[in-house]
């Protein structure tokens, strides 16, 4: 059943995202709220839930930039199996350690994004100016929105129901 | 091994295949994918996306709504400011005249002014002074004229509520109060009304401000309703007056009877 849970709060987060993203905006650069929520699913679950999970909600995202489509569902599938493989190997006591990993997450996300950007619209720009900016101001959001999850939950974002 | 891995490779293919050829491909196959799959979220985006637009437009229209009460506010006001302008205010000679002496009895008491025809000045010139009228000139002699005030009994003015543009009859009763006779029961006016010349008037153009509703009377039986006005001249310590030289150019006695006309 844990699953499903995920699965609304998803839905949650995808509405969250596509109403409240724009509003939170810090000169133009609109922060992932997704991304947070995919960090912390794929520290909860299975790898095939959480990369199933990441997959679709990443193609609902990519629908609404049909452009990209298909992009965001592959980082969001190799984000979630990145952190699903590697995270029990990091010390989630210290916050620190915790919000090196996010950053990588997002230098990785961000990797993906810039490549397309390049390619699609051979523009430099984004690299340049809103590039590490969005890293770090994507990089709080996911810290924060996973630290809340897992002060919700009442659990530790080193524990996995499912192990 | 490949069998943990099996699902993250799939979709991985998957997203790579649906990212692969142009920007085309990839919107006729998102276009499919939200008309199929992902209907639901994509309907509820766009109605969430109508919702929004909706809000943004009504808000707008709200604001532009605002906008044209305000625009519309300030056209009234520099409406009635036009309207206490009389219509060929800039065309309307005028000589300003010392009040020199008064002429009758209590009651019936005329102004004496220091300007006659020499100046210009014609019986039945409108007299004005800077708050409003103040009556008409019924003799011109050379050096001198006499004005019948509008607190005189024999004085009569056409005028009209500048709000709710209903006309009525200036007229005053031997102790010099003034009021406005002649207003039909329907008439919407009100105390604190300003009363203006109408166009009704032989003697005056249409919009010089006479005076304000201070009171208004209603008899049983009578087929019209009164009001009493406060005039905005001040007769008391007045010392100098503004004659217009300025005649009506209509001469209604002029015109054919239409009876006659009508007659075979």
């Amino acid at each position: 059943m844990i699953i499903v849970g995920f699965y609304l709060l998803g839905i949650l987060f995808l509405y969250a995202q596509i109403l409240l993203g724009g509003s939170l905006s810090i000169i133009g650069v609109i922060p992932n709220l997704l991304l947070g929520y995919i960090i912390y699913t794929s520290t909860r679950l299975s790898l095939n839930f959480s990369v199933l999970l990441a997959f679709l909600f990443g193609l609902a995202y990519d629908l609404t930039y049909p452009l990209q489509l298909g992009l965001g569902s592959m980082t969001f599938v190799l984000i979630a199996a990145i952190v699903n493989l590697y995270h029990p190997s990091l010390n989630k006591e210290k916050p620190a350690y915790v919000a090196l990993g996010i950053l990588t997450i997002n230098v990785v996300y961000f990797f993906f994004m810039s490549i397309y950007h390049l390619i699609a619209y051979k523009y430099t720009g984004f690299l340049l100016l809103r590039l590490p900016l969005s890293v770090v101001y994507n990089t709080i959001v996911s810290f924060v929105i996973v630290t809340v999850l897992a002060f919700f939950n009442r659990l530790g974002i080193h524990v996995r129901d499912d192990q | 091994m490949f069998r943990k891995y099996a699902l993250t490779v799939i979709l991985l293919l998957v997203s790579i295949v649906l990212f692969l050829g142009d920007r085309r491909g990839r919107l006729e196959r998102a276009d499919f994918i939200g008309k199929t799959i992902y209907y639901p979220f994509m309907h509820s985006i766009k109605s969430i996306d109508q919702i929004f637009e909706l809000k943004r437009q009504n808000e707008m229209l709200y604001n532009r709504n605002a906008e044209l009460q305000v625009r519309q506010r300030s056209l009234e006001e520099q409406l009635l400011k036009l309207q206490q302008i009389p219509d060929a205010a800039t065309n309307i000679r005028y000589t300003v005249a010392n009040l020199v002496g008064y002429h009758g009895d209590f009651g019936n008491r005329n102004l004496i002014i220091d300007q006659g025809y020499t100046a210009g000045i014609e019986v039945n010139n409108p007299v004005i002074s800077s708050n409003g009228v103040v009556g008409k000139v019924i003799v011109a002699a050379a050096n001198h004229s006499i004005i019948l005030p509008l607190n005189h009994p024999e004085f009569k003015l056409g005028v009209l509520d500048r709000r709710s543009r209903d006309q009525g009859l200036l007229e005053s009763d031997a102790g010099g109060k003034v009021s406005m006779s002649m207003i039909p029961l329907d008439a919407t006016i009100a105390v604190g009304d300003t009363i203006i010349t109408s166009n009704l008037s032989r003697v005056f153009p249409r919009g010089f401000p006479v005076g304000v509703i201070s009171k208004v009377v209603k008899i049983p039986g009578e087929s019209y309703q009164k009001a009493e006005l406060q005039p905005f001249a001040k007769f008391a310590g007045m010392e100098q007056v503004i004659v217009l030289l300025y005649q009506r150019e209509t001469d209604f006695d002029e015109l054919p009877n239409a009876e006659n006309q009508d007659a075979p």
